[in-house]
């Protein structure tokens, strides 16, 4: 349906200064629907800074952010509505501890008039049964394992419906051992064509899901390729570097 | 097992509460000359001149209804201009552009707890309420003490609020609700629940705040033992008296606060 | 459980030490005369004449010696026990607590002698007219002294507040009258209601007003302020006519004169003259 052309999110010279830091330092970048990108790099680079851009999260200092043709970042935008469509997940899950897991996914859909409390039970229960937690729909967010509860903060970000997903570092706070189911959902979810940006630290997921993978250094994205450009046959030293480090562990 | 050696050393610390308040009413009661021999005799009979003749208790519990009645509604009162307060400092705080608000909440809350309750009450009733004399003396002292007390709650609500991790206020903004739905069905909930035994203490200290009130006129729990007092002329035991129905009602609520803590922590475990 | 103890003990200790302090009373010359007054510590209820005949008796001392307390009955409990030698106040409510308090005396020289009338806000030139002219017929008739009569010569609890008519419902509104009723004879509270001199005079004012009589009950030093914000429409309290308080508010014609100003004392601490 989409024009192959015009990219869901189009990044123009973004840049991000907190105080005299500059953080991001003029971004060019964008995503079509569809496809995956992963964003890789050493902690300081910026990565997590240009996927909170992307929604708001942090206010850009300057550039433009188009979403589906629409500058975000201008002053008119109205932007609640475009983070109804773009989904976001957080390293540290962000569930709601007062709120069972039912509520957690139903909350934004139904104050936001999207559905009524009954219809979007339905759907909560249908998006626990594909992220496999069908059994907990009525469970508070303390007696879940970590995965458990990724799991589900990924179910309340697909409640919505989003054309996009931001991924920031989902796996980063897990123990070892439930690293794998979550990464597990995030893969069915790509094979389903989600829309995807995945700032990760994990390089085997990374290669094996993204389309595109960028390599972001001192506030820029200094190197951008298919994975196997990036993972093996990598042109920046820099890249080269970060890679040894991270794959000899 | 683990909890049978829990509940033996709370039950020990219980006894140690008891203990010291049984002395302390002993000792209040040898000062009230209790325990000299003439005054065993004449204890009974001047009970009976300060509490029974005349329905003279009535006086006190009149006291202690309009001291509850000031007391409840003072709370409310506190409640919601805290809630107000907190929320604009905190939403000022979180970039809404309110600047005007935020100093005039920063202006109420540094002048109303920077100054005594009893010299506020003062000054609603002969200075701000000077002329309106058809209002009822207790409904000033009500606005007074809710208004000093919504400063107080103000700070609790506001460290409430900050104590909940930003990352919940931004969860919800995420999924493009407002920053006001947000605050409301995620943030304030959690921290309205972290509060709430603050809030009792605040509510308890209040109940002791309002014993001023006799000040403008208003025959509380401490002026109804005054007028017994004038009544009597007798000193000790409607002071007393008055300490010990206090005592009761706070220990009450302070036993309340320790169910609801108790209540929360489970609830929140699930 | 051994730590239990321990605390306990220490706190045992603690109480021991205030009760042995409580029980310490003190012993010296007994009183005579006023002129010891001079030099003893005293007690007064705050913004009462008393604390200014106090102060003039004791001059510079006074910051050390003189003691002002909100209630006349917490004046009297200091003097029982043995903070202060001497309470000044007025002669009719120390009647009575010599009649209520065992071992009191009243000393036999009056400090002074004053009268008393009703304080109005300064300017308050028509009700002042009024309840002079008011006044003056209520002397004229009996009633006033009808009313001195009663509570002098009766037992004064067995005066039921609701004998007294407040003239509810009145046709011109309401007189708002501040007092402070731990002042017997004058005012007292009892139950819900009041009873005494000033009391039933201000019922009779307020009927003659065709007005209501509405009592505001306050501290005795709140009430200049109450009358000159105009909270009350005028104060009844036993209050003495002084040339400082003229310059605050205005006052009607006097109602008691030669009203006496004691010193109460403990009967062991007093030697009367002439035994």
């Amino acid at each position: 349906m989409d024009n192959a052309g015009v990219p869901m999110i189009e990044v123009r010279d973004l840049r991000k200064v907190f105080g005299n830091l500059t953080v991001l330092n003029g971004i060019n970048t964008g995503i079509r629907k569809g496809e995956k990108v992963a964003v890789i790099g050493p902690s300081g680079s910026g990565k997590s800074t240009f996927l909170r851009c992307l929604n708001r999260m942090e206010e850009p200092t300057s550039g433009v952010i188009r979403f589906k043709g629409e500058d975000i970042t201008a002053p008119g935008c109205n932007i609640d509505k475009v983070r109804r469509h773009v989904g976001m997940v957080f390293q540290h899950f962000n569930l709601f501890p007062h709120l069972t897991v039912r509520h957690n996914i139903t909350l934004a859909p139904t104050q936001l008039k999207m559905m009524n409390q009954t219809k979007a039970d339905k759907r909560a229960e249908e998006l626990l049964a594909r992220v496999g937690l069908a059994d907990k729909v009525d469970e508070w967010p303390e007696r879940l394992s970590g995965g458990q509860k990724q799991r589900v903060a990924i179910a309340r970000a697909m409640a919505m419906d989003p054309d996009v997903l931001l991924f920031d570092e989902p796996t980063s706070a897990l123990d070892p051992e439930m690293i794998g189911e979550v990464l597990e959902v995030m893969k069915e979810l790509a094979d389903d064509g989600m829309t995807m940006y995945l700032v990760t630290h994990e390089m085997g997921f990374a290669r094996e899901v993204a389309d595109r993978v960028l390599f972001m250094d001192g506030g820029r994205i200094t190197e951008e390729g298919s994975p196997e450009d990036v993972f093996d046959h990598p042109k920046e030293s820099r890249t080269v570097e970060f890679l040894s480090k991270v794959l000899r562990r | 097992m683990s909890a049978n050696v829990n509940s033996r050393r709370g039950a020990g610390r219980g006894d140690a509460v008891l203990a010291v308040c049984a002395a302390v009413l002993l000792f209040l009661l040898f000062r009230s000359g209790f325990f000299t021999a003439e005054a065993w005799d004449d204890f009974g009979r001047r009970f009976y001149q300060n509490f029974v003749k005349d329905n003279r208790y009535m006086m006190l519990v009149d006291g202690l209804k309009a001291t509850i009645f000031m007391t409840g509604f003072a709370t409310l009162i506190g409640l919601a201009v805290g809630l107000i307060l907190s929320v604009i400092r905190v939403a000022y705080k979180g970039g809404v552009p309110i600047r005007f608000l935020n100093a005039f909440a920063e202006c109420y809350i540094t002048v109303l707890r920077g100054t005594p309750a009893m010299v506020q009450l003062l000054i609603w009733n002969f200075t701000i309420f000077a002329s309106a004399r058809d209002l009822n003396t207790q409904y000033i002292a009500i606005l007074a003490f809710g208004l000093n007390s919504g400063a107080y709650v103000a700070e609790i609500f506001r460290g409430g609020i900050e104590s909940i991790d930003s990352g919940q206020m931004e969860a919800g903004r995420s999924l493009g609700l407002s920053y006001g739905t947000s605050m409301r069905f995620i943030v304030l909930p959690q921290a309205l629940r972290n509060v709430v035994p603050m809030l009792f203490n605040e509510f308890i200290a209040l109940l002791k705040e309002t014993s001023v009130a006799g000040y403008i006129g208003i025959d509380d729990l401490t002026r109804a033992g005054q007028n017994i007092q004038a009544l009597t002329l007798e000193h000790s035991q409607p002071l007393v008296m008055v300490a010990i129905i206090y005592l009761v009602i706070v220990m009450f609520l302070t036993g309340c606060v320790r169910r609801l803590e108790q209540w929360l922590g489970r609830s929140r475990r699930g | 459980m051994m730590k239990c103890n321990k605390g306990f003990r220490v706190l045992c200790l603690v109480l021991a030490a205030f009760i042995s302090m409580a029980v310490c009373a003190s012993a010296g010359e007994k009183l005579r005369g006023l002129e010891q007054l001079k030099t003893s510590y005293l007690a007064v209820q705050r913004g009462t004449v008393g604390q200014f005949i106090a102060e003039d008796l004791l001059g510079d001392k006074k910051g050390e010696l003189l003691t002002t307390y909100e209630k006349y009955v917490d004046a009297i409990a200091s003097l029982r026990l043995g903070k202060v030698r001497a309470v000044v106040m007025d002669e009719l409510p120390a009647r009575r607590f010599l009649n209520e308090v065992k071992g009191l005396a009243i000393m036999s020289e009056a400090l002074s002698e004053e009268s008393y009338a009703i304080g109005f806000r300064k300017g308050n030139a028509e009700l002042l007219g009024q309840v002079n002219k008011i006044l003056a017929e209520l002397k004229a008739d009996g009633t006033l002294e009808a009313i001195f009569e009663k509570y002098l010569t009766g037992n004064l609890l067995e005066i039921k507040p609701e004998s007294i008519d407040m003239n509810k419902g009145a046709a011109k509104g309401r007189l708002v009258v501040g007092t402070e009723a731990g002042f017997a004879p004058y005012e007292l509270k009892v139950g819900s209601g009041y009873i005494g001199i000033d009391i039933e005079m201000c019922a009779a004012i307020a009927k003659k007003l065709d007005r209501e009589l509405v009592i505001e009950n306050m501290n005795f030093d709140a009430l200049p302020m109450a009358v000159s914000t105009g909270k009350v429409d005028m104060i009844c309290a036993g209050i003495t006519v002084t040339e400082d308080r003229k310059e605050n508010m205005d006052f009607s014609d006097e109602y008691v004169e030669g009203a006496r100003q004691v010193a109460v004392v403990r009967a062991d601490d007093y030697e009367a003259p002439g035994k």
